[in-house]
């Protein structure tokens, strides 16, 4: 075996037991590591039925195969489980250094069943596991929580560490799980998961390196592609020149072809990392404004200057880079002078919109405080935001009233209110509790057809890309076992990814076509979608940053996954095993009793109603059949989404078929 | 004389062909492949562009098959 060690840690919380289980290398082959080992291993593990929230559901935190094995951009790990969000097929994922970490204890994935009858955390070296008592962290937030833990386990290496925090320990369900000092695997759910066991940590300090077959090859890979992204120099256009080139895009009804986007997609994201397109978004008809009701009428460029690039950029005082990326899009802001912390993780691009536009909210101090609360809380600021939004046209149209906001005036781009609301839903105080859970099961709780102002798919709210604008992205908003995910495809990822060049099954896109194409629910673009998320299977089992597979053909993924295993697989097989993990977290969904059908997402984000001006005026999407040119291309019904007979047996995934 | 250009579409892409090149007379440079796409002052100052796969300045000759790539800003992610 090569590039995993076949063994995967299984910790029994009830018990307080830790055992190892050999994992056979053909599951590899079949699954690769990282989500598609997660959706195996969960499948026979979590019994049909199980509470998301109760014992028998299983966490696993799993590696990629590619991770550790002297790869570029692979230092991401998967948090797997059933989601109590959605009730469906639940991940997240995250950088930072707990990826190798993992992999650094001698075992491909950690996996947790049970609950545990007093906090605790598990620790792991090279010579075992043990659960330790952490009733000392239960209510401290991920930072405090993280600083102990290395102190506690310090050794010649510096421990990684994951691990909850508040809102996390109060089982909500829009909570997400910590590394690296307030980096989050966000959605799904996973933290709630991680609080019912009363697991407040996980501290690895191994130091194993797993075999790679042809580390020559791969040092060669890397060098390669590596000095293409080194060389890149930063940017050298000022941040306000963002929202400039951002109402551009919206001059031009053709899609073209990108290129080699590599060395500048770098030279960006060095400079500004994923808040390079805060203002530009909202200018180029990217970004959701004002609970998808809105457009950059609503929120124009004195509202969101303050969010642009370079004035985010003015509170940066370091950058960072995960384990294994030669690229570093990560920043550290000085927050001391507007909140009680120090510093923060500079602010993804979601959470500023989810914070900002989709409120109305232009105040980024306010933004800033924000995301550093909620990454010491583990909350999903996606999340967050949408259920705020959601809570604020509720006040607005008097669903919620002051009495029931416990005197918050919940009115669009009140900072003082939705800085209060966010506060309130960590908490679990008052109607933050009502919160806590998402907008979904807010307005069934609310009623008085609040369900219209939930922006939701399946349950989880929708990320900061509007399906009127790029309906690649609305689609698998809908069709993903996940729902309501943005990192799995979209018409620009397709663009992006460059897979025709490794695959000719794959259709090569001309150098110049209709926009007007893209919001047709053709067989073309349900055969664009299904290669992305087929794509994007491979990348997660194989622990690889989706900004790399962003950055074109010229990443080797491929090449890599042979290297690093032995294998002598093509492209295309290897696209193949993305179906295979695709089609597999669908089935768990359909063993859940999940009626894909139910997952399509809020009618408001495919147009109905149309917006009535900006870039997406009079746009409206025929999501359903979307939704049936995926299924078709990807060899599930497409009448109701379930795989197929054909595809099932194709796939060799008749074991799961209960 | 034709190069290849990758060209963003909120420019003039109508100079540049199905198969992705632009005709140029000899002796053009960067700044000429500029002027067919239409690009104006100052969204001029804003452009990021390699040719063959280097950040040249904008007054250099091109010659026969060159690669132009003008980055394309791109929203999602």
């Amino acid at each position: 075996m090569k590039g995993f060690w076949g063994k995967i840690l299984y910790v029994d919380l009830t018990e307080g037991i830790c055992t190892v289980e050999q994992i056979e290398d053909q599951v590899y082959e079949k699954y690769l590591s990282g989500v598609g080992l997660g959706a195996y291993i969960l499948h026979k593990k979590i019994p049909k039925g199980a509470d998301p929230l109760g014992p028998d559901n299983v966490l696993g935190f799993v590696s990629g195969i590619l991770t550790g094995a002297g790869t570029l951009f692979t230092g991401r790990w998967m948090a797997v489980c059933k989601s109590p969000l959605t009730g469906t097929w639940g991940d997240a994922n995250c950088g930072g250094n707990l990826a190798p970490a993992i992999k650094q204890c001698g075992y491909d994935g950690i996996f947790f069943k049970g609950i545990s009858e007093k906090p605790v955390y598990l620790y792991v070296d090279n010579k075992g596991a043990s659960l330790k008592d952490a009733s000392h962290l239960w209510g401290k937030d991920a930072v405090e929580t993280e600083e102990i833990v290395m102190e506690e386990c310090k050794t010649k290496k510096s421990p990684a560490v994951a691990c909850i925090g508040e809102a996390s320990e109060n089982l909500s369900l829009i909570s997400g799980i910590s590394n690296d000092k307030g980096r989050i695997a966000a959605r799904s759910g996973v933290g709630a998961v991680m609080g019912s066991k009363k697991l407040k940590a996980v501290a690895l300090v191994g130091t194993k390196s797993v075999n790679c077959h042809n580390i020559d090859e791969a040092k060669e890979l890397s060098k390669t592609f590596g000095s293409k992204i080194k060389s890149a120099k930063p940017i050298p256009i000022p941040g306000f020149a963002m929202g400039i080139l951002g109402n551009l895009m919206t001059k031009s009804n053709q899609v073209s072809d990108m290129g080699d986007p590599a060395g500048m997609m770098s030279s960006m994201f060095k400079k500004w990392g994923t808040g390079s397109m805060n203002q530009m978004s909202v200018e180029s008809g990217d970004a959701p404004i004002k609970n998808w009701t809105g457009t950059k009428y609503d929120f124009p460029k004195k509202m969101s200057k303050s969010t642009n690039p370079g004035v985010v950029g003015k509170r940066e005082v370091k950058k960072y880079h995960c384990n294994a990326c030669p690229l570093g899009c990560g920043g550290i802001c000085k927050i001391d002078d507007i909140s009680p912390y120090k510093e923060t993780h500079r602010p993804e691009y979601e959470t500023v919109l989810a914070l900002g536009g989709l409120s109305l909210n232009k105040d980024l101090k306010s933004i800033l405080y924000l995301n550093e609360l909620l990454n010491r809380a583990t909350m999903d600021s996606i999340s967050t935001g949408g259920t705020v939004a959601f809570a604020i046209e509720c006040y607005e149209n008097g669903i919620l009233t002051k009495e029931d906001t416990d005197g918050l005036e919940l009115t669009w781009g009140n900072t003082k209110a939705i800085v209060s609301l966010v506060e309130k839903m960590i908490k679990r105080e008052g109607i933050g509790d009502l919160l806590a859970d998402g907008s979904k099961i807010a307005a069934q709780k609310i009623g008085k057809d609040a369900d219209a102002y939930a922006i939701h798919a399946g349950g989880q709210e929708l990320p900061m890309h509007d399906s009127r604008n790029d309906p690649g992205f609305g689609m698998h908003y809908s069709v993903e076992p996940t729902p309501g995910r943005h990192t799995i495809g979209s018409f620009l990822y397709y663009g992006g990814f460059q897979l025709w060049q490794k695959d000719d099954t794959l259709p090569k896109p001309p150098a110049k076509y209709p926009r007007s194409e893209h919001f047709v629910p053709s067989e073309l673009n349900g055969i664009k979608a299904v290669a992305c998320s087929n794509y994007k299977m491979v990348i997660d089992g194989s622990g690889v940053c989706l900004f790399a597979a962003n950055l074109g053909a010229s990443f080797p993924i491929f090449r890599y996954l042979n290297a690093v295993t032995g294998w002598d697989k093509t492209p295309h097989e290897y696209l193949e095993i993305g179906r295979r993990v695709q089609t597999l977290r669908q089935m768990f969904n359909i063993r859940e009793g999940i009626d894909p059908k139910s997952l399509i997402s809020n009618k408001r984000a495919n147009g109905e109603p149309k917006l009535n001006k900006g870039h997406n005026k009079d746009i409206s999407l025929d999501m359903d059949k979307f939704m049936e040119v995926y299924w078709k291309s990807i060899g599930w019904n497409i009448k109701t989404g379930i795989p197929t007979k054909e595809s099932i047996r194709e796939l060799n995934l008749i074991e799961f078929v209960r | 004389m034709k190069v290849k250009v990758f060209s963003p579409a909120y420019f003039n892409i109508d100079k540049i062909d199905d198969d992705g090149f632009m005709e140029l007379n000899k002796g053009a440079t960067v700044n000429d492949v500029f002027k067919k796409l239409k690009i104006k002052w100052p969204i001029r100052r804003f452009i990021v562009f390699t040719l063959n796969g280097k950040q040249i300045k904008g007054n250099c000759v091109l010659k026969e098959n060159d690669v132009i790539n003008i980055f394309k800003f791109v929203s999602g992610g």
